[in-house]
């Protein structure tokens, strides 16, 4: 094997994944950019998007996400795939938070289920123990 | 689980990244293995020995306290 030749594949190699992960982040930050745009000037009242239009954008926004994450997993090696996997199952066990939460709120102790804060909490958990496993 | 990369690495005056490359992994994915980490799965375990012109038991090491 040239060992020139394979340090120059080795260069395409990282370039490659370097490329495709930077497109996979300005994707998502693109699409988020995009909507949170989309929504300031919608509750602004400077643009009028009419039900059917939320309703389509969502959907489209949904798959768009869906189809992005398809396309990372698959970019990633084992090592990150792994790192990917526990993150999604402890994130997915933060979850069970809403059975506390539920139970707080009927007891008059806690504000009504906002499931908002609770993906944002499981996603903070996700992206803390992903990058946390993968950099430190 | 113990293991020679980082040594043969160093006798070939790989960098991490080098290495990374000629396996189309992170950089990261080396840095986790050889810190014991993570455990390559065999298909990596044997790019890594075809690599290194060795065998997977000259590079992975068993590990008698786990």
């Amino acid at each position: 094997m040239n060992n020139s030749s394979t340090s120059e594949l080795a260069k395409q190699n990282n370039h490659k994944r370097f490329k495709k992960s930077a497109l996979i982040y300005i994707a998502s930050l693109g699409i988020g950019f995009l909507t949170g745009c989309a929504m300031v000037l919608h509750k602004n009242g400077t643009i009028h998007l009419s039900t059917n239009t939320l309703i389509i954008g969502t959907s489209l926004l949904t798959l768009c996400l869906y189809v992005l994450t398809v396309v990372w997993y698959r970019s990633m090696d084992e090592f990150e795939q792994t790192s990917f996997n526990e993150a999604g199952n402890i994130a997915f066990h933060t979850g069970f938070l809403a059975f506390p939460w539920f139970i707080l709120n009927e007891l008059g102790v806690f504000p009504p289920l906002d499931a908002i804060v609770l993906l944002f909490v499981m996603s903070t958990v996700f992206v803390i123990y992903y990058y946390g496993k993968k950099f430190l | 689980m113990n293991n020679r990369l980082k040594v043969l690495r160093a006798e070939r005056n790989w960098s991490q990244a080098e290495l990374a490359g000629r396996l189309d992994v992170s950089r990261q994915a080396i840095n986790a293995i050889e810190t014991g980490k993570h455990d390559p799965s065999l298909v990596l375990a044997f790019k890594l020995a075809k690599i290194f012109d060795s065998t997977i038991e000259n590079i992975f090491l068993e590990n008698h306290d786990e």
